[in-house]
């Protein structure tokens, strides 16, 4: 049953999951690379002569990613100089290998590539995490710290913004995932194509119209090699909940996913609800809504032995900090004059972290 | 409207296990019968004055009604509305204070049509229905769904109060006479075969709902207008609007969220209609049905036995209910996220454009970058040929132009015999529809025989295009930019 090309009329390989279309392998590549183009266009994420950090995990998306953004950098001139980063959560038997996949890929794109660890930034590595917290809430942690890994490695390589590879799936289990919680503040931004261009650095996804599944196909049929595991820490078990319906959504109704990115796009939230207000964390200068910014929070718990600070009820969290605050004053009286110098002292390798604290601090001007 | 929430029950005789009869009511200290919300323990009179109060407070909260109001019920026969109209006839009997100052009258709108009944099924329907809503003592009128076929497109001026011929209302509930009434009602008109081939042209079971939701909606507010009534009230639960919420956003209806579940929807200009049962959990209006005997009739609709993941509102209802058990709160954090929703520029409801068919404001003037103009732009270069045209294309790819919308009437015209362009009614294109359409009802549309859909949204699709060619024609003289 030959099935013909829609648009060159050659047999066709493979059925759009997007639009539904049957299209052979190079009519596909065109389409995939074209869309990626226009929403690059269409949301003006890059200028000429930027530096740009692609996240890479060694996963699809960020394969996918690195490879096309040096493929349209070059075809389109965007004039963009691109370097891979990557961040290593320190999870033996995944991360490590996922970053062979890494080094592999820089060698085959010749992208420069710089990996940040948790270790280097935060004295911990997941591993060791893991083994304080247990299996649950240790994805709090990874999410929290990746995010600010990120920005710092960003900040190291000197990039003016970073892409990562969010594709449409993610962002649409994204706004069902805040819907759930009741997160409006995030629910507003979380459809934004950039997000942070006012706070630290900013960061874009051009893959936010594209479906996962395309991306699987277009690493499947270019050959893109890339590493598949699940991390071998549980998965969160509410985002599977959001995920599972998306997948079950996209059976019923292969457009329910752009379908649910036009919905976040078209939500406003009444002006009389509550914000919270960015501002910066007192300790280390990072964006933050609170005066400590969570990876500080949960650094804290860590260090001082109550892992379970950063996680569960609001007001126990601060009942709580206030408690081991005052209990360090009462213990070390000569080094309590500021929160900082608390952390340092009680931080198993102080020369990292004095590294790390040195690096934020670059965000505040 | 309402299902019968079997999980409400077995819960409600799994209570021992439960540990209820072991609690106290933690208002008086009687033994407790019922955990309503997530833990609070009542006796059986204070279940009811609970009940009773939050009915009457989520009238007292929003202001809508004033004194001597009349207030249509749309009234199913399931559950929810079934306790929603006993509530009502509670808070009118009432001798105590605080009285509800409305009018009540019940309306019944036999959707037989759908679920393919035969005319002796849909009579025998009636009547059950025509017994417990005399038994109100309450007016009470009857109509079938595909009257909705028969609604002109909406004036900007609602006066049209004649008088509809299949229309049957009975205002002395003592009169005994209706059987016969009811025989002649609405079964079987020209307007059912095509209503039936309206449905049985819709490709998916969510387009199909979709539709007859969008119908009944219609029917409700037009007979309303008829009976002049301005105010309709539905008995949507709070769960029921919470798993709405979630279906709306993988519609692609994020837009008419706030609508779609607001205490009075004001979407329709003179009919508003009104959601009294929004702060009740199915589980507990369930639970009120069940311990003060308020009668209700199970009625199959679409969804019956079709499966968890036969459409987007299964699927989507399956999932909030599962949840829900897990976690307690999810359903009132969902309705809560839902409150804080908007409209975006909804100053002025009146400048609005609105969408022919479900009335919500149009979603469809996204900039662009924008998933609207990102599908286009996917449809456009995955069917037309050469990528080396894409660049002027994509760019004349604004989120109003017809460029790339000609995709649907691709899809439309290619499935018949081309009779699309052979049908002697006035035929609507494509492009003019999705015009006039939200973004939701685009998808839904996409689903369906265009040529099939009901007068009103098609007369006023063409209206708004009329309208707006006559502005393109005067343009240049107008002073202000209004729309």
């Amino acid at each position: 049953m030959p099935v013909s090309c829609r648009l060159c009329g050659g047999s066709a390989i493979l059925k759009r999951p997007k639009t539904g279309d049957a299209l052979c392998k190079d009519c596909f590549f065109s389409a995939f690379e074209a869309e990626i183009h226009q929403t690059i266009l269409d949301a003006e994420l890059f200028k000429k002569g930027e530096r740009v950090a692609v996240g890479a995990s060694g996963g699809k998306d960020s394969t996918v990613l690195a490879y096309i953004m040096k493929l349209l950098n070059e075809r389109h001139d965007y004039g963009l100089d691109i370097v891979l980063l990557s961040v290593d959560e320190g999870i033996t038997g995944y991360r490590d290998d996922s970053l062979e996949t890494v080094k592999r890929n820089q060698m085959q794109y010749d992208l420069p590539l710089k990996i940040v660890s948790y270790e280097e930034l935060y004295g911990w590595t997941m591993d060791a995490i893991v083994k304080q917290i247990g299996l649950k809430s240790n994805c709090t942690f990874c999410g929290v710290f990746r995010r600010q890994a990120l920005d710092r490695g960003a900040l190291l390589v000197k990039a003016d913004k970073i892409v990562t590879g969010h594709n449409a799936d993610d962002i649409a289990e994204t706004v069902i995932m805040n819907v759930l919680r009741g997160d409006v503040a995030r629910l507003r931004r979380c459809t934004a194509i950039t997000t942070g261009a006012d706070g630290a650095l900013p960061r874009c996804k051009p893959f936010k119209y594209t479906y996962e599944k395309e991306i699987v196909m277009y690493a499947y049929f270019k050959k893109l090699d890339y590493f598949s595991t699940e991390c071998i820490y549980s998965p969160n078990a509410y985002r599977g909940h959001a995920r599972t319906y998306l997948k079950d959504l996209e059976k019923i109704r292969p457009s329910s996913i752009i379908d649910i990115i036009h919905s976040g796009e078209s939500l406003s939230i009444k002006k009389d609800v509550k914000m919270p207000t960015q501002g910066t964390c007192t300790r280390c200068g990072y964006i933050s809504s609170r005066p400590l910014c969570k990876a500080c929070v949960l650094l804290e718990g860590l260090n001082k032995g109550l892992p379970k600070l950063g996680i569960g009820k609001e007001h126990k969290e601060r009942k709580k900090l206030a408690l081991l605050q005052a209990q360090s004053f009462n213990q070390t009286i000569e080094p309590a004059t500021s929160a900082n110098v608390t952390t340092e002292s009680s931080t198993p390798s102080s020369s990292s972290i004095a590294g790390a604290n040195t690096v934020p601090q670059r965000i505040d001007f | 409207m309402c299902q019968v929430d079997e999980e409400g029950i077995s819960l409600l005789e799994k209570k021992p296990s439960f540990g209820a009869s072991s609690r106290d009511c933690m208002k008086c200290g009687d033994r407790a019968v019922v955990i309503a919300r997530i833990k609070d323990a009542f006796c059986r009179s204070c279940f009811l004055t609970y009940f009773v109060h939050r009915f009457r407070a989520t009238f007292g909260k929003a202001k809508v009604i004033r004194d001597g109001d009349k207030v249509l019920l749309a009234f199913s026969g399931g559950q929810c509305s079934s306790a929603m109209v006993s509530l009502v006839k509670r808070g009118l009997d009432q001798s105590t204070h605080k009285k509800l100052r409305f009018t009540p009258a019940l309306i019944y709108i036999d959707e037989g049509v759908v679920t393919g009944q035969s005319k002796e099924e849909r009579a025998t329907t009636c009547q059950k229905i025509s017994d417990i809503m005399k038994e109100t003592g309450f007016p009470w009128y009857i109509a079938s769904l595909e009257e909705a076929l028969e609604i002109p497109a909406q004036n900007s001026s609602p006066d049209t109060c004649q008088a509809g011929s299949s229309f049957h209302s009975n205002q002395d509930p003592n009169t005994d006479e209706l059987a016969g009434k009811l025989e002649g009602l609405c079964l079987e008109t020209e307007h059912t075969q095509r209503c039936r081939d309206l449905l049985a042209s819709a490709k998916s079971l969510t387009a199909k709902q979709d539709l007859v939701s969008n119908l009944r909606n219609r029917l409700l507010v037009h007979k309303a207008r008829q009976l002049g009534y301005h105010k309709v009230a539905v008995g949507d639960s709070g769960t029921r609007l919470s798993s709405g919420i979630l279906a709306n956003l993988a519609k692609g209806r994020g837009a008419s969220i706030p609508v779609a579940m607001a205490f009075a929807d004001d979407r329709w200009s003179d009919v508003t209609i009104l959601r009294p049962m929004r702060e009740f959990t199915t589980k507990e209006i369930v639970m009120y049905n069940a311990l003060f005997n308020v009668d209700s009739l199970f009625q199959p609709t679409l969804a019956t036995m079709a499966g968890d993941y036969a459409s987007i509102d299964t699927l989507t209802e399956t999932f909030i209910n599962e949840l829900q058990t897990n976690f307690p709160s999810t359903v009132s954090t969902v309705f809560r996220t839902g409150e804080k929703m908007c409209t975006a520029g909804s100053d002025d409801p009146d400048a609005v454009r609105r969408c022919s068919m479900c009335k919500s404001a149009l979603d469809t003037s996204v900039g662009i970058s924008s998933a609207l103009s990102a599908t286009r732009f996917s449809l456009h270069i995955s069917r037309k040929e050469g990528s080396s045209t894409n660049e002027n294309s994509c760019k004349a790819t604004k989120p109003d132009d017809a460029t790339c919308t000609d995709s649907s009437s691709e899809q439309c015209c290619g499935q018949g015999d081309g009779s699309c362009h052979s049908n002697q009614m006035k035929s609507v294109s494509a492009e003019s529809l999705s015009k006039t359409l939200c973004y939701g009802c685009q998808v839904t549309v996409r689903d369906m025989d265009l040529n099939l859909l009901p007068s009103y949204i098609v007369e006023e699709s063409a209206k708004i295009e009329r309208r707006s060619r006559m502005r393109d024609e005067i343009k240049d003289f107008l002073l202000c930019e209004e729309s």
